[in-house]
């Protein structure tokens, strides 16, 4: 179907775009990757009178390291998250899930910030952000703050970005020496995670001593699995660990599975992602 | 007086297809491609409700809306818009609802057009819609079929007094094709199958253009079935048809999804003719999902009867068809398409078949790939795999002790048919050996043994068909409005190349370059000389269109008898140039030559050429060689085949992993390889689909809740397994090309080979059925449920 | 579909319904309403709701059916359709009190019936979203029954306390999504505020609706 009609702009600062966003208030969306925006614009289930297209700011693009961490541009591309040598070296549970998103045609399109900010309960990217403790930065008309990962997701599709404010970095701390592994059950190669686990490990003399466990679509937000975490950290074995899974969680049932097998497949995929994870 | 002719050069050679360098670049003209001067664009209001009284609707604010030309309702139209026929009225006293383009007063399923927006463009039309206004008056909806047909059910059309659409019953002893149904029997085996609700996916969405201006008004259509469409067009909105002409331009798939007179055609037909102006209509894909009809839909109630060495007894058959809110052109048949293909490849001594079709307020349902035959192979097939396991024996055995045998063809069978042809001891052990049928069953007992969380299970189907739609008389018996022959005329043109007219209506099968095969063996030319035209009723005048795996089988053979015909003149032609009778010459090698003296010979062009300029013909002989056929079959043909599936089953995660396909199909004589195998593949790809991931789910309201691909779970190639395809080759005998038809065939016989992998795995866990698609979930469920 | 909710409050039945029919005091619970009319009777206005990227106006009428004094039954019947013309929705609600002790049971009863986009590309989530909304606008409603004050003011960020009997709301729920147009005490007050008036049933319906199409 065909949008309604709206104006485009594309900045080629950050501030203009943040001065943009300001001044629309709610006539004004932005666009990055638009993998997520524009079927919604197709469908006319929203007509904002104003795009404001990040794709003009290519110092939003791109992946640094400073000390330990590694810094990402928000129009960073799945695409290059996935193959980038150092997300690959630097955030390896990153680089495998962005390469499980949607298909090569939306990784070469869709962003870490776009799929931050959207914050669907079935994006992968959100999950890993949780389980490895990113950091976002957030850019708006009263300059720039950082806000935790574990509290930037609030709600449904809700995050702590402000009206005013656009999604300029995300800082990843390196986990040197953990394995990791991100297993995703989905219907067909290109759908969404039915369920999906991030598990980061550290082990010990043959055995997992810390977890960093996150599940995607285990609840209307990234579900950090932290009965998962105490049980490892109380030296209780996988499969025990992994059968907290889905405490805590309240997954939906949809066309796709009930919450019933979603809070089954989660115990199975984090035992799965725990396993290959510490590769043992 | 036939020329005798050399052993096929053409014939049987993998080429490459004619069409592919377009279809592939996109270098072709689609029906959205097509721009005339001062075309409108429509865009259609279609209603949110499954079931609802328009109670008022208003396009007075759309008509003022920037660009666009008018606007108008159901109501405005309702003299000139025409009805959408069916061409099957199965039973005598079969309910058939009036079915309009747009609705009137009442509309009885999400996605049924209300009104029409006329604009200078796309975006114009698109805004002004928002500015209609309805309001709707909600009426009970009625989804469930078997809730539908009882006493106290709210009905889907008021006036009908019941949502029973039809009851048609096939019973084999009255037939006098079969014996008694046993009363008794040491086996019986009773089951329900659900042929869940698919959406014909085709790649490039439906497309309209009507031109009104010059002397004929001309609708371009993305569709399976031009020639069809001119005479529908022509028998329900008055225009007469010497004035209607319908082309299918290059068409995206089709998979019988496009075959059908649909609202969207008569509604731009009558705009067209209301402004005078070409207008274009090109639908969304979520359009396509609500208002393309859908596929399959049908609860299937089988009971089985067998003695316990496992022959067979009786089959009896009841089915519950869901039509949706109307019926199509071909709705009601669908399901009896597969009365006659329930026995399968068996000798069953006793076969009943019945079933009922329901109004419901859903998309109606009409042909989809297999268009019955899916469903009734699915049943049989699954059922003996029951069988199998209830006396012991292994499914390849419980097979071999039903099926009919190589020697006993032509064999008439208990639904009445006769089978010509058929080999399946030699497909199944081909199928077999490719597998690795017995490696795999060492390695499934292996892991039985261990408990592996996955499990492996193998799943056979093997299967025949009745295709090569079809014999007339027979339609006529099966009270189907329309014939089943088909049209092919030949054109020589005088400097020896060949114009193909042919009624079939090809859409992704290859006809221009399997034709080209056949006429290039037939007289002697080069593959490249010969151009095939189709599509369009203006230049392939004459035909019934292509579905129903018939364009070979029928309009291939209509093809070879033009083309013999346009041998016979030239024989003459030619031994008059030569002075000799034309009983002395052979055709050979690309010519006709006096026997005896090979030098002195004379090809097809020359003769062509002589003819063209009639300086030198045979006395009362008309200058021309062209000619004409039509071929009315006189029976169906039957592809068959064996299909055997090993797949990967975690019984953890429920996940369904497809480990080894192979297909070993009979298609008859191969005219291309190439193309056998596109069509083997693709159809195993839908069987595949079918088995494991599409769905169309409604709610409770009758909201379609798989409206996009992102809900209606299409497979990718990522999701399907390399498919090994073989042949067995035992040509038909009821056409002189010995083919037999591949369209539909891989779809036929796949979903049963997987499913039955999938229980086969599961069986040592109790599971002896898994309802489709058989999604992670399911198959979970069924461990869960077998193990309580 | 069918979605039940029940709550306690410790507040004497006849307060607790006089708080249920009076609308101002209800409204806040459905964010993102304006109420353009109200007769005692009947109501008209448009609910807007932003919800990720999906934004949608939907414009509607509801009225109370009927209130039976009774048996302490109200039942209140609202439709809308959204400003395209492309989904519609309807909810019928009956909310019934029942004495408990010194306090009050409440019973809420919402069907509701959703067609178009949002039921179309929503995954199939309807029921699973509907009972969350309506549990989380039970939730507001047993506040206000069961508060003193009649009008509240629930900041954005901050949990609103959980009646014991409320179907279970994700922990860190904020307030609902989106304020409506009047918002100028905002930058005044420094909290969120709702708009005055709401339209019940459509406010429900209207935030199913998108958190359906976001998908």
């Amino acid at each position: 179907m065909i949008p309604a009609s709206f104006d485009y702009i594309r900045p080629s600062t950050v501030e203009d775009a943040v001065n943009a966003l300001s001044e629309a208030g709610d006539e004004g969306k932005v666009l990055a990757g638009g993998q997520s925006l524009l079927p919604v614009l197709r469908l006319r289930m929203a007509a904002p009178a104003l795009l404001i297209d990040l794709g003009g700011l290519p110092q939003l693009r791109g992946v640094r390291t400073e000390d330990d961490t590694l810094v990402i541009g928000a129009m960073t591309t799945h695409a290059t998250l996935a193959s980038h040598p150092l997300v690959v070296e630097g955030a390896p549970l990153l680089a495998q899930a962005a390469a499980t998103v949607g298909d090569r045609q939306v990784r070469h399109r869709g962003t870490i910030g776009g799929s931050l900010a959207h914050a669907d309960p079935a994006g992968d990217l959100p999950t890993v952000a949780v389980a490895l403790d990113a950091l976002i930065v957030l850019a708006g008309m009263d300059g720039r703050r950082t806000v935790a990962a574990k509290d930037f997701f609030t709600d449904l599709f809700t995050t702590a970005l402000r009206p005013d404010e656009l999604v300029v970095e995300v800082r990843v701390p390196k986990l040197d020496g953990w394995g990791v592994h991100y297993a995703k059950l989905n219907r067909t190669a290109q759908a969404w995670a039915t369920v999906a686990v991030a598990a980061a490990v550290r082990r010990d003399n043959g055995s997992i001593v810390e977890a960093k466990v996150a599940l995607t679509n285990m609840g209307p937000t990234p579900v950090r699995a932290s009965a998962v975490e105490s049980a490892i950290a109380n030296g209780e074995g996988v499969d025990a660990a992994a059968s907290h899974a889905a405490e805590g969680a309240s997954p939906t049932s949809d066309t796709t599975a009930s919450a019933e097998f979603r809070s089954h497949l989660a115990t199975v995929l984090t035992r799965r992602a725990l396993t290959a994870a510490s590769a043992l | 007086m036939t020329a005798t002719m050399e052993p096929a050069l053409e014939v049987g050679k993998a080429r490459l297809r004619k069409e592919d360098a377009r279809l592939l670049t996109g270098r072709t003209k689609w029906t959205e491609n097509i721009v005339l001067p001062g075309m409108l664009h429509l865009a259609i209001l279609r209603s949110p409700h499954a079931h609802a009284r328009i109670a008022r609707i208003d396009v007075s604010a759309a008509k003022a809306a920037d660009n666009v030309v008018t606007a108008f309702t159901g109501a405005d139209v309702a003299e000139t818009q025409g009805v959408l026929a069916c061409a099957w009225p199965v039973t005598e006293d079969i309910v058939m609802p009036m079915y309009t383009p747009l609705a009137v007063t009442e509309v009885r399923h999400v996605g049924e057009p209300v009104a029409v927006v006329v604009a200078r463009d796309r975006a114009s039309a698109a805004d002004a819609l928002e500015l209609i206004e309805v309001d709707y008056e909600p009426l009970p909806v009625v989804l469930d079929m078997e809730a539908a047909l009882a006493e106290d059910s709210a009905l889907v059309h008021a006036d009908s007094g019941t949502n029973r659409c039809y009851t048609w019953v096939f019973d084999a002893e009255a037939a006098g094709a079969g014996g008694a149904m046993p009363q008794e029997a040491e086996v019986v085996i009773k089951r329900r199958y659900v042929q869940q609700r698919l959406i014909p996916s085709f790649m490039e969405p439906r497309s309209v253009v009507v031109d009104p201006t010059g002397d004929e008004i001309t609708l371009y259509s993305a569709t399976q079935i031009p020639h069809i469409l001119r005479f529908l067009l022509a028998a329900t909105t008055g225009t007469p048809e010497h004035k209607i002409r319908v082309v299918a331009p290059d068409v995206g798939g089709g998979f019988g999804g496009k075959i059908g007179a649909t609202p969207e055609e008569w509604i731009a037909f009558c705009a067209a003719k209301m402004l005078g102006r070409p207008v274009k209509y090109t639908e969304s894909r979520s359009e396509t999902m609500v208002s393309a009809h859908h596929g399959r839909d049908v609860i299937q109630d089988l009971t089985l009867y067998a003695n316990r060495d496992g022959t067979v007894t009786g089959l009896d058959v009841k089915l519950i068809a869901n039509m949706g809110a109307y019926l199509g052109l071909i709705t009601p048949g669908v399901p009896l398409l597969g009365a006659f293909m329930y026995n399968g490849i068996y000798k069953f001594p006793a076969y009943r078949f019945e079933c009922s079709g329901v109004f419901t307020n859903t998309t109606k349902t009409d042909a989809y790939r297999g268009a019955g035959r899916p469903e009734a192979t699915y049943g049989i097939e699954r059922i003996m795999d029951e069988l199998a396991v209830e006396v012991g024996l292994d499914p390849v055995e419980v097979r071999r002790l039903n099926w009919i045998k190589h020697e006993e063809f032509p064999f008439s069978t208990v639904a009445g048919l006769v089978y010509d042809s058929g080999n399946y001891e030699a497909a199944t052990d081909k199928a077999l050996q490719i597998l690795g049928y017995d490696e795999l069953r060492n390695e499934q007992a292996t892991r039985r043994v261990n408990q592996d969380k996955v499990q492996l299970g193998i799943g056979i189907s093997t299967y025949t068909e009745m295709c090569g739609i079809a014999p007339s008389r027979i339609l006529g018996a099966l009270r189907f409005a329309a014939g089943g022959w088909e049209s092919a005329s030949i054109r020589m043109l005088p400097t020896g190349k060949v114009e193909v007219m042919t009624g079939t209506s090809p859409h992704g099968q290859g006809h221009e370059t399997a034709w080209s095969q056949i006429v290039a063996d037939q007289l002697g030319v080069p593959f490249d000389d010969v151009e095939v035209l189709h599509g369009d009723t203006r230049t392939s005048v004459k035909g019934l269109d292509t579905y129903g795996s018939r364009s070979l089988a029928v309009g291939g053979i209509a093809l070879v008898m033009a083309c013999e015909k346009v041998r016979e003149k030239a024989q003459k032609v030619a031994a008059h140039l030569l002075e000799c009778s034309p009983d002395d010459l052979e055709f050979s090698d690309g010519a006709f030559r006096v026997s005896g003296t090979p030098e002195a010979s004379k090809t097809i062009a020359d003769c062509s050429a002589a003819v063209f300029v009639a300086h030198n013909i045979p006395d009362g002989m008309e200058p021309t060689l062209d000619s004409e056929a039509t071929f009315d079959p006189s029976t169906f043909s039957f592809p068959h085949g064996t299909h055997l599936c090993a797949t990967d089953v975690d019984t953890e995660t429920g996940e369904v992993s497809i480990r080894r396909y192979v297909a070993v199909d009979d298609v008859g004589k191969v005219i291309n390889p190439l193309i056998v195998e596109g069509q083997v593949h693709g159809g195993v790809a839908q069987g595949i689909a079918q088995a494991l991931f599409e769905e169309a789910v409604y709610d409770a309201e009758g909201n379609l809740l798989t409206g996009s691909f992102a809900d209606y779970t299409l497979p990718s190639a990522f999701d399907l397994p390399d498919i090994i395809s073989d042949r067995t080759e035992t040509p038909a005998t009821s056409n002189p090309l010995g083919v037999k038809g591949v369209g539909e065939a891989g779809t036929i016989a796949s979903t049963p080979a997987v499913v039955n992998a999938i229980v086969d795995a599961l069986r040592p866990l109790g599971v002896n059925d898994v309802p489709m698609p058989c999604t992670p979930e399911r198959v979970w469920r069924a461990v869960r449920e077998a193990s309580s | 579909m069918e979605l039940t909710n029940e709550f306690t409050v410790p507040v004497p039945l006849e307060r607790a319904w006089a708080v249920l029919l009076d609308v101002e005091k209800v409204a806040p619970c459905m964010p993102g309403a304006t109420l353009t009319s109200f007769d005692g009777e009947a109501f008209e206005g448009n609910v807007k709701v932003k919800l990720g990227p999906v934004n949608l106006t939907y414009a509607g009428k509801g009225r109370f059916a009927s209130r039976d004094e009774a048996t302490h039954t109200a039942v209140i019947e609202a439709s809308g359709k959204d400003s395209r013309g492309r989904s519609t929705a309807g909810a019928t609600v009956t909310t019934s009190l029942h004495p408990n002790g010194a306090g009050t049971l409440v019973k809420v009863i919402t069907d509701l019936k959703v067609t178009g986009p949002p039921a179309q590309f929503g995954r199939g989530m309807i029921a699973d979203v509907s009972r969350r909304l309506v549990g989380q606008f039970a939730t507001c409603l047993a506040e206000r029954l069961g508060e003193e004050i009649p009008t509240a003011e629930t900041p954005v960020g901050e949990t609103p306390a959980v009646p014991s009997e409320t179907p279970a709301a994700p922990s860190e729920t904020p307030a609902a999504p989106a304020p409506a147009e009047s918002i100028d005490l905002l930058e005044v007050t420094g909290f969120k505020r709702y708009a005055p008036y709401v339209l019940v049933g459509v406010g429900i319906v209207v935030a199913v609706v998108v958190y359906l199409i976001v998908r």
